[in-house]
């Protein structure tokens, strides 16, 4: 059973690798910038400088998603290679782009706050006439949130168009849910939570947060979100009851800490459990040890003893 | 906005080509991208009103996506787009922000859609595009891609020198460099890492014929070959930077590949750009929003375009109303 750790920094895939071999997988870490993809007639090659890939029966992802223009393609071989992965084809592409994220969470029935989503800032205010105070506004250009902010009144929606200086490609304006955000963390069929509540406030730095016992209602909604956008391991946030972000990437040392789990452990198991559930890969090398220790038993090995 | 008297775009004076004999009532969308040609726009909008009761044309910048826990809504001036009997999207990789949504959008509805949401995002790929097609056989160029410069190696040694560095996005003939030797590479490769762009690198391919290729629309199982030639001092053939075109014969190679270029996509409607490598026709790019070519083609592609979207239509609109007849007679 051989798992590689693919990060974008070494030391970010050492717990993982620890956590995996301390169970018995032959787990490995490498680095996504050292691989490189070649589509060659009928076949694509996975290089890397240190592994080679395709002897895994599975790869553990964990990346930035502005890095989906390279890991879409990947993923998509590494299916076609049936090596497992985390990620399916699609999810990062669905996780760097928020209105798409949230047309596909709707369309899958995952319940989120209400979006109105629109190309152009001229459209904002009559937009907002669809929509009730407070809201949350964000700007973007390209994929990336150019501004974001809580708005209360009219007022205040239109010194947000006033101050989109330069051009963008869209914005969103979702309903603000007035509650504390619980940010869950889902591997497989098991949700960890943190209640981002302090005091009467909500706190922005996740690693403030306590622990948090999500009722088996949130439990299925966060692993719903998760599932929806491709990803059987991710960050999941709640406001409540409504999913606010889903994100393949997950903070684990916050986790660890806070809820007092071991994170890299339980994604060792679920790793393991999947393989077994998936089979593992015949390797030449195993078949022939097969092929040795059959002739063991026959004549010849009796002759050899 | 949403009828023939009421278009977003000005309409050039409608020449009727077919009377839509069908009883059905049919409604056309098109939603096209925030940089439209005018003369496409006005081409699609004049041969879509010759044989569909409704048709509607809007920019993607103007809609406004709703989703709630009633479900999603496209709309424009609080008309649901999404109940119209098809829908072409015509997005570039500029639209990509809307773009996805809207295509997830219009794949949950029952409106036929030629193009997909799959193909919107792999075409928009260079190297992607590439990998799959492929992966399905299609025969191509042999492609690679990488994140960092600094391992750029590995790939360059499966293309060798000269080869030629794509941006992953770029269209039109836009990010492309033929790069002779690795001291031309290195510089090159600078200016990329400082964009944060990602490597996508191809083998040089020699044309049999410099400086022409051919570009096959694909049409369900119509395939319509153009020869395009470049202009005087330019190795790239795209129009837009001032090549010619010209109807040929397509070849059966061109044929079969093209049509399943498009099927590995799951795309109706498609342009195939190809070239001749030593007598044999390969893949270079397929186009998710092609231009039609007027200049040198008049209204020829646009109409192919509309009168397979009205066929699809029809037979769509056909299945649903039996799908719905067979749901009222249970309840």
């Amino acid at each position: 059973m051989r798992v590689l750790v693919l990060t974008e920094k070494e030391k970010e895939a050492k717990p993982f690798v620890n956590a995996m071999k301390a169970i018995g997988i032959k787990a490995n870490a490498s680095q996504l910038i050292k691989i490189s993809l070649v589509s060659k007639h009928k076949n694509t090659l996975i290089k890397s400088i240190d592994e080679d890939i395709p002897k895994y029966d599975a790869v553990f992802l964990q990346a930035r998603t502005n890095l989906a223009p390279f890991i879409e393609p990947l993923i998509d071989s590494l299916q076609d290679k049936n090596i497992y992965c985390n990620a399916l084809p699609g999810s990062y592409y669905l996780a760097v782009n928020e209105p798409y994220k949230f047309v596909n969470l709707c369309v899958n029935n995952v319940p989120t706050p209400r979006n109105l989503i629109s190309g152009s800032g001229k459209n904002i205010e009559k937009v907002s006439k669809n929509v009730s105070y407070p809201l949350v506004a964000k700007s973007f250009l390209g994929k990336d949130v150019q501004q974001s902010t809580i708005i209360n009144s009219d007022k205040e929606l239109e010194n947000f168009v006033k101050s989109i200086k330069t051009k963008i490609d869209g914005f969103v304006l979702r309903e603000f849910v007035d509650d504390c955000v619980i940010s869950c963390v889902v591997i497989g069929e098991k949700v960890f939570a943190i209640d981002r509540r302090s005091g009467n406030s909500c706190v922005t730095d996740l690693s403030k947060g306590r622990s948090y016992k999500p009722t088996e209602k949130e439990k299925a909604v966060a692993i719903h979100a998760a599932k929806a956008s491709g990803l059987s391991i991710a960050r999941v946030d709640l406001v409540k009851g409504l999913v606010i972000a889903v994100d393949p990437e997950i903070p684990t040392q916050s986790f660890n800490k806070i809820c007092s789990v071991d994170l890299e452990m339980h994604i060792a198991n679920f790793f393991m459990d999947k393989i077994n559930e998936i089979g593992v890969k015949r390797r030449p090398s195993d078949e022939l040890r097969d092929i040795v220790s059959k002739l063991h038993r026959t004549i010849i090995g009796s002759f050899f003893k | 906005m949403n009828s023939k008297k009421t278009t977003s775009l000005k309409v050039t004076p409608k020449k009727q080509i077919k009377k839509n004999k069908s009883n059905l009532k049919l409604s056309l969308l098109i939603i096209a991208s925030k940089r439209v040609k005018r003369s496409t726009a006005n081409a699609l909008i004049q041969e879509g009103q010759a044989v569909f009761d409704t048709v509607t044309m809007v920019t993607i910048d103007k809609i406004q996506i709703q989703t709630s826990s009633h479900g999603i809504g496209l709309f424009y001036k609080g008309k649901n787009l999404l109940s119209y009997d098809a829908i072409y999207p015509r997005f570039s990789s500029n639209d990509f922000l809307l773009g996805e949504a809207v295509m997830k959008a219009i794949e949950s509805s029952d409106a036929y859609c030629p193009v997909s949401l799959k193909a919107y995002q792999i075409t928009n790929h260079k190297y992607y595009t590439a990998q799959e097609l492929s992966n399905e056989g299609v025969p191509g160029i042999l492609t690679t891609l990488c994140i960092s410069p600094k391992y750029s190696k590995l790939t360059v040694a499966e293309t060798g020198f000269p080869l030629v560095l794509k941006v992953i996005s770029g269209f039109a003939g836009k990010g492309v460099v033929l790069v002779r030797d690795s001291s031309q590479l290195n510089s090159i490769l600078d200016a990329i890492h400082l964009f944060e762009e990602f490597i996508c690198t191809q083998q040089f391919v020699k044309s049999k014929k410099p400086g022409t290729d051919v570009r096959c629309y694909v049409i369900g199982n119509y395939v319509l070959a153009v020869k395009r030639t470049s202009a005087k001092g330019d190795w790239r053939s795209n129009i837009s930077r001032g090549g010619t075109a010209n109807l040929v014969n397509a070849t059966p190679d061109m044929i079969e590949s093209s049509k399943l270029a498009a099927k590995t996509l799951g795309v109706d409607i498609c342009a195939v750009d190809m070239m001749d490598k030593q007598g044999k026709w390969i893949v270079i790019e397929v186009n998710f929003m092609p231009g039609p070519f007027m200049k040198y083609l008049g209204n020829m592609v646009v109409h192919e375009w509309i009168k397979f979207i009205k066929k699809k239509t029809i037979i769509n609109k056909k299945r649903l109303l039996k799908k719905q007849e067979k749901e009222n007679e249970k309840l």
